[in-house]
């Protein structure tokens, strides 16, 4: 039975705290996802690392709880926590029983309203931040993506997503907990809740939660580009890992559903182009991709594939190839199957609490504002032939910047 | 011959052996999942890694079809579609919105049917080399993989999925052909659905879709077999990381005391709150630190792997042993038993959310146990075993007859 679009509900708290929040009827459990501005593009240059210290250390203990206990009252009612830490922002995540949201709430909210960030608790959050960092290297995806980044930006934006060895090794505890208070704030961050409860009562029960959050966080930088056209880091290992990075339409810019549409007939259908003459054509590489990254204002695609170094040069020219073709514009066929695809995917990432929660909290971070799911299907399924054709057509001749890890092509593109 | 279990579950066997499975829900979407009782544990030394290669050659199309036809017909629906292979199973599973589901049945059947033309095999082969060198270039797979074939010594589950680049390149149409006949059977088969299905239109596409499967083929075996235990180290090239895996005895799919095993794997290796991170990642010796319960058909693991600095290795292994030693010695609490179980219980509750979250653990149980349960059942299951369940699994001290593997980078 077809319902009419009810839009989320979206309330300011007095102390800056933006709640959004979607009921999904007959839903069994509720998930919530926090996100504000700490990311370690905000850390002090000579600091970098100190967003994810800070972000593991506020999880050690809140309230009238230690660390333990912290973590025992969320299992006591199931609750399964996330979340993470990247260049721009953190995340907080939690998912429990809808008719436990009321009491989990104020457990989640404890870590950023009141964490008690105890000396004893601080070297373990750092050593875990060196692990992490550590972990990278053992990483070839990652090594990828953090090579991809460095070429795209410079400045605190090009920064390792996983802080400095030399950097988290003199941390102290004064500092990161000095460093909280402008940087665990309610202005400028975004609580999305969704699941089996009515929208009104989960937002009650978290402004009443996080009502109490004060304090004003500091701007993160702006973006700012670098001019990159071939970059290579070395590594040991069997593959090379190649990365295409260009200027994507940002979320808030006209195109921007186009843009969704023309990639998923680029790399997001299972005959996608990308993955029909790279991987079914000619068996180039297992993993083969493309996506729209956004940060801030700015938005880029990456495009990556993963090969032997002696067909690295051929997968490289082959991608080229295929970007610059796709300005040629979709047929019939392939808009409509993208239309489709696209609408599904929504869809299908919305029927869970915790896939719900996310793409709220990203809709108010990307457009400004949260969408119903039905509203997004509308926007899709209202892009013409013409229009995704125009919008390609008006694309500019690629000029990607070409990141390479591991061992060096072979060949023309070797580093 | 359409019936309703007592659970609500539509089932039904074709003639031809074929099983057909059901659970409505009130969704937007339909999944559907179509299991075969094969995986890597099934092939022969000279056929290691075919049924993996063969859910590849699976999207390369039938007689008449090339696979751009397959994954456009899929395109067409909107469908998400994919596949995975383990020791145990073969499932490809594909969703789509309600409105457009019509012939998502048909399709799925058809993978089941490759044409396996030798052009389609070369290129494909390539892919599935690339995935291998991919698993190479992660020291954590390597070590897990090398980790498993010493603990299973000799048994079929401890064989790589994907394969060896060497068997891989003995892999060619007739062989593969072969291994096909044998064992991707209508009565080795189970087509799965959930949501918002049709199940009129769900057996008419499956009878339709099957006419010419047959049953019988080949027969799974389950080897005598000791797993090994102790400790085992190597020296390795090509990463950082000491990378440290342990295995250890378990019940197996079919066994009641699964359930209470998925608890104590909880207690002592939930990621964000069981013992070993208490002991390991809380004190920032690891970054991360987990370990699950794996049910096989047969017999069952313990497994847990952690990264460590190669220098800190000695001391994750002392501290990894000292928790499951003190497990062993005196159990869980009540107190850890009962949040282990309703963190299980949040987590069996949030997959069944969507239609495509409950293919796994519906093919599972209808292919391992001839039986299925609601999520609701589940979680009653779970809330209902207690405590003494899980120390009357540790009276076998399973993990004093468990396996450590280290693979550790060459020194300098």
């Amino acid at each position: 039975m077809p319902r009419p679009p009810v839009d989320p509900l979206d309330v300011v708290l007095p102390n800056g705290l933006r709640i959004v929040a979607a009921s999904m009827p007959g839903r069994a459990t509720v998930s919530a996802h926090l996100r504000w501005p700490l990311g370690t593009a905000g850390d002090p240059a000579d600091a970098q690392g100190t967003a994810i210290v800070l972000h593991e250390w506020l999880q050690r203990g809140a309230g009238e709880l230690e660390a333990r206990a912290y973590a025992d009252a969320f299992d006591r009612f199931g609750a399964r926590r996330g979340g993470g830490v990247g260049r721009e922002h953190a995340t907080l995540g939690v998912a429990c029983l809808a008719r436990d949201a009321a009491q989990v709430l104020p457990l989640m909210a404890d870590a950023v309203v009141r964490p008690r960030l105890e000396d004893d608790e601080f070297e373990g959050a750092r050593q875990l931040a060196l692990q992490g960092l550590a972990a990278v290297a053992d990483a070839p995806a990652e090594r990828l993506l953090e090579a991809a980044v460095a070429a795209r930006y410079d400045g605190e934006h090009g920064r390792s997503a996983w802080g400095v060895r030399a950097h988290l090794e003199r941390l102290a505890a004064a500092g990161v907990r000095a460093a909280a208070g402008s940087r665990v704030a309610p202005d400028g961050a975004v609580l999305a809740l969704a699941g089996g409860a009515d929208a009104e009562a989960l937002i009650e029960a978290a402004a009443g939660a996080f009502g109490g959050w004060r304090g004003r966080v500091a701007p993160t930088p702006a973006p700012r580009l670098r001019a990159c056209a071939r970059a290579h880091r070395g590594g040991h290992g069997e593959q090379t890992h190649v990365a295409l990075i260009e200027t994507a339409v940002p979320p808030r810019a006209a195109g921007w559903t186009e843009q969704a549409l023309a990639m998923t007939a680029l790399a997001g259908a299972t005959a996608a182009r990308l993955w029909t003459v790279v991987r079914e054509d000619r068996g180039l590489a297992y993993d083969v991709g493309s996506a729209i990254h956004v940060v801030a204002d700015d938005a880029y695609r990456l495009t990556h594939a993963v090969t032997a170094p002696e067909r690295a040069g051929e997968a490289i020219e082959l991608l080229l190839h295929e970007l610059d073709r796709s300005r040629g514009g979709l047929d019939a066929g392939e808009l409509r199957r993208s239309q489709r695809l696209l609408r599904s995917s929504v869809v299908f990432d919305s029927e869970t609490s915790g896939g719900r929660a996310a793409r709220l909290a990203s809709d108010v971070v990307r457009f400004g504002y949260p969408r119903a799911v039905e509203r997004i299907e509308h926007e899709i399924e209202g892009v013409t032939l013409a229009g995704v054709n125009a919008f390609l057509a008006s694309r500019p001749p690629i000029e990607a910047a070409v990141v390479t890890t591991g061992p060096s092509p072979a060949g023309a593109w070797s580093a | 011959m359409v019936g309703v279990s007592a659970s609500g579950f539509d089932h039904l066997t074709l003639p031809n052996g074929l099983r057909l499975l059901g659970e409505r829900s009130d969704a937007r979407s339909v999944a559907v999942g179509l299991a075969f009782d094969v995986g890597a544990r099934d092939e022969r030394p000279e056929e290691a890694g075919a049924a993996h290669f063969l859910e590849h050659l699976a999207f390369k199309g039938d007689r008449g079809r090339r696979a751009d036809d397959v994954n456009r017909a899929f395109d067409e629906l909107g469908a998400r579609v994919n596949a995975y292979t383990s020791h145990d199973r073969t499932l490809f599973y594909a969703a789509a919105l309600h409105d457009l589901r019509a012939p998502l049945t048909t399709q799925l059947l058809a993978l089941a049917r490759p044409a396996l033309r030798r052009e389609d095999v070369d290129v494909e082969r390539r892919v599935v080399l690339e995935e291998i060198a991919m698993a190479e270039d992660r020291a954590e797979d390597r070590a897990w993989e090398r980790a498993a074939r010493r603990f299973f010594d000799g048994h079929p589950l401890g064989a790589p999925v994907l394969g060896t680049r060497a068997s891989l390149a003995a892999l060619g149409p007739s062989r593969l052909r072969r291994f096909h006949r044998g064992w991707y059977r209508s009565d080795r088969a189970l087509l799965v659905v959930a949501g918002a299905y049709d199940w009129g239109e769900v057996v008419d596409q499956a009878r339709a879709a099957t006419e010419g499967w047959t049953p019988g083929g080949a027969e799974r075996v389950h080897p005598a077999w000791a797993p090994r235990r102790g400790a085992e180290e190597e020296r390795g090239s090509g990463f950082d990381r000491a990378h440290v895996v342990w295995f250890a005895p378990a019940p197996s799919a079919q066994d009641p005391a699964r359930i209470a095993a998925a608890l104590l794997a909880r207690v002592v290796g939930d990621d964000d709150n069981g013992r070993l991170f208490w002991a390991l990642v809380e004190p920032g010796l690891v970054d991360d630190a987990a370990l699950w319960f794996d049910p096989a058909d047969g017999t069952g693991s313990f497994q847990a792997a952690a990264t460590a600095d190669d220098a800190s290795l000695d001391r994750v292994a002392e501290t990894a042993a000292a928790v499951l030693a003190r497990l062993e010695r005196e159990g869980p609490t009540d107190d850890e038993w009962a949040r282990a179980q309703r963190a299980l219980a949040t987590e069996v509750t949030l997959a069944a959310e969507t239609p495509m979250g409950r293919l796994a653990e519906l093919s599972d149980a209808w292919l391992d146990r001839g039986e299925a349960d609601s999520a609701a059942e589940t979680v009653a299951r779970i809330l209902a075993t207690p405590p003494t369940a899980g120390h009357e699994l540790l009276e076998d001290a399973p993990f004093s007859a468990g396996f450590r593997y280290a693979l550790r980078p060459d020194a300098g």
